[in-house]
């Protein structure tokens, strides 16, 4: 039990820019005013996928995740219009052919900076039920992001190498 | 004590019965593709004094009863207070200002049309100016779930008209909860530049401020470290916004409005919304409308002058819009035929005229709020919101006839 508490003391002290993913060609980015069906071929093969301003700002605006395309793929009936949520008619593309990314992602998304520590990162996470955070600069850029997968991955490793 | 049942128990057991009851309802209308609301607000009518009263006299008496009148009615203002919340926090200022042209012209049109027009059938029916204010807010803010519904099921949500009449949604209802402003706070003529002066004030702290220092605000509640500790300071922030509104341009749900437009602007927060929206759509907010429509009186509606009230209202809601949203259109650029289809689908009214009706009410601008005025008014509301409510299937369908014909040819 020593050993789990030292690696996760170890692991609390960790600064982000120490264990983010970079921006590259794995992290998925879509600019707001791309298409639905071009988002949805990315999440065939990503849980999610960074919304930005357009590629050459990369401002985060949003996420997208699978869940996000459900509801906009729901047959239409089945929305409950019940407090007149205009929001709701927007993020389904039966109801608006011209929908884009911009319309159905989830927005603003709760963002992580290089220089907090996992520690924080791991609060907010739980905080808000979320498992991954855009790692951004002071201006909103995308810089990369931070998973609880990789996480707990860096535990497990922090964990053997202890022994 | 009635009978050997306490008054807070009874609160205990109307609010229970009222939540079955509106939901339930609320699901039948849905059901045949008409807004929950107007459910929840029969579901009101069935539970209020003076239907009961037909079975068992004497409930009046009881539900009269300050201890049993406040709890109710300070639920259902929380729920107003929700309701107006979770709009501003789900309204994208961005959408506002993509706008298109035909959509702002139509929009503009639509609103400020049947608010004059409202407001001069009120002075001239004899009721005073105020409460010929409230009648021209009521007929402002036009509710697109319907429409939306309607086109969506004939195929026509992606033309333009379409198109511009969801886009006009957004606006429209941000300029209808701004004329509830103007209808409760001007009481007279004069009043109206210490008006004008509180609203820039408002818009000020709440909006320029607001906008500023939120970040501030949720980073500092960031750092109280115990359970939803976020949500009450948000809830926090609701309430005093709302509280500065009441004291300002006495409206608190302008502030509760605004509280969800900053807000919005802040990741946390919008994470939060799962919550607020649990605690007011399955709480609060249904509460809201069953008081809405336990108030009626149902002997009004054997008056002739409600009635008249009644039709008047009904009739201005319906050309007012259609006239006002079309020329707008027109205005705009679109033909004319494609701009009295952009009318025809802006003639539903519900949330905000219950809304705007019920504060006009409790605030005193209607006179005595269990009065004569203040009891048709509520009385010409439900009418008006049913009926357009119900007219605009048909409607549309006969607006887009042509569009139907060719795409049957297909």
């Amino acid at each position: 039990m020593n050993r789990l508490k030292e690696a996760i003391q170890k692991l609390y002290k960790t600064k982000v820019s120490e264990l983010m993913d970079r921006l590259g060609w794995d992290i998925p980015v879509i600019p707001e005013d791309d298409t639905i069906i071009h988002a949805i071929f990315m999440l065939r093969s990503n849980n999610h996928i960074w919304v930005v301003t357009n590629k050459k700002d990369m401002k985060v605006v949003g996420v997208v995740e699978r869940v996000d395309a459900l509801r906009a793929l729901l047959p239409p009936e089945t929305l409950s219009y019940a407090y007149s949520s205009t929001h709701l008619i927007a993020k389904n593309v039966f109801m608006r052919a011209d929908a884009r990314v911009g319309d159905i992602m989830t927005t603003p998304v709760i963002t992580a900076s290089e220089d907090m520590t996992l520690k924080d990162v791991m609060v907010k996470m739980h905080r808000y039920a979320i498992e991954r955070l855009p790692v951004v600069d002071r201006e909103g850029k995308l810089k990369g992001e931070i998973t609880l997968k990789s996480i707990l991955i860096a535990l497990t490793r922090g964990y053997k190498e202890s022994s | 004590m009635i009978g050997s049942v306490d008054v807070y128990t009874l609160v205990l057991l109307y609010i229970g019965v009222a939540l079955i009851l509106a939901k339930t309802l609320g699901s039948v209308f849905e059901h045949y593709r008409l807004p929950a609301v107007l459910g929840e607000i029969i579901a009101g009518v069935f539970l209020g004094a003076s239907f009961l009263d037909l079975f068992y006299s004497g409930v009046g008496d009881v539900f009269s009863k300050p201890e049993f009148r406040y709890p109710v009615e300070y639920m259902a203002h929380f729920g107003i207070i929700l309701l107006l919340f979770l709009s501003g926090l789900e309204t994208d200022v961005r959408t506002i200002k993509k706008t298109g042209f035909v959509a702002a012209t139509s929009t503009v049109g639509g609103v400020v049309l049947p608010f004059i027009l409202g407001y001069f059938a009120g002075v001239h029916l004899g009721y005073s100016h105020q409460a010929s204010m409230v009648l021209g807010a009521l007929l402002t803010a036009t509710s697109i779930g319907v429409t939306a519904r309607t086109m969506m099921d004939l195929g026509v949500l992606s033309t333009d008209v379409g198109t511009a009449s969801l886009s006009a949604s957004v606006m429209d209802d941000f300029l209808g909860i701004i004329a509830i402003i103007i209808a409760l706070g001007a009481t007279s003529l004069s009043s109206i530049l210490f008006l004008i002066f509180n609203i820039f004030l408002l818009v000020f702290v709440e909006l320029i401020l607001g906008w500023k220092f939120i970040d501030h605000y949720v980073r500092a509640a960031e750092k109280v470290k115990t359970a939803k500790a976020i949500l009450a300071f948000t809830i926090a922030l609701v309430m005093i916004f709302s509280a500065f509104a009441q004291y300002t341009v006495e409206a608190a749900v302008e502030g509760a409005f605004f509280a969800g437009l900053v807000l919005r602007k802040t990741p946390e927060a919008r994470a939060l919304l799962r919550d607020v929206r649990a605690l007011g759509y399955g709480f609060m907010i249904p509460i809201f409308f069953v008081h809405v429509g336990s108030l009626i009186d149902l002997k009004v509606f054997t008056q002739t002058s409600a009635l008249y009230l009644a039709a008047v209202i009904l009739l201005i809601a319906i050309l007012g819009k259609v006239a006002g949203r079309a020329i707008g259109a027109r205005v705009g650029g679109f033909s004319w035929r494609k701009s009295i289809q952009m009318g025809v689908g802006s003639i539903p009214r519900m949330e905000i005229a219950l809304v705007a009706v019920m504060l006009a009410i409790k605030g005193g601008a209607l006179g005595d709020p269990s009065g004569v005025v203040a009891q048709r008014f509520l009385a010409a509301t439900m009418v008006f919101v049913t009926v357009t409510t119900l007219i605009t299937p048909p409607l549309i369908k006969l607006a887009f006839r042509e569009e139907l014909k060719e795409k049957g040819k297909k």
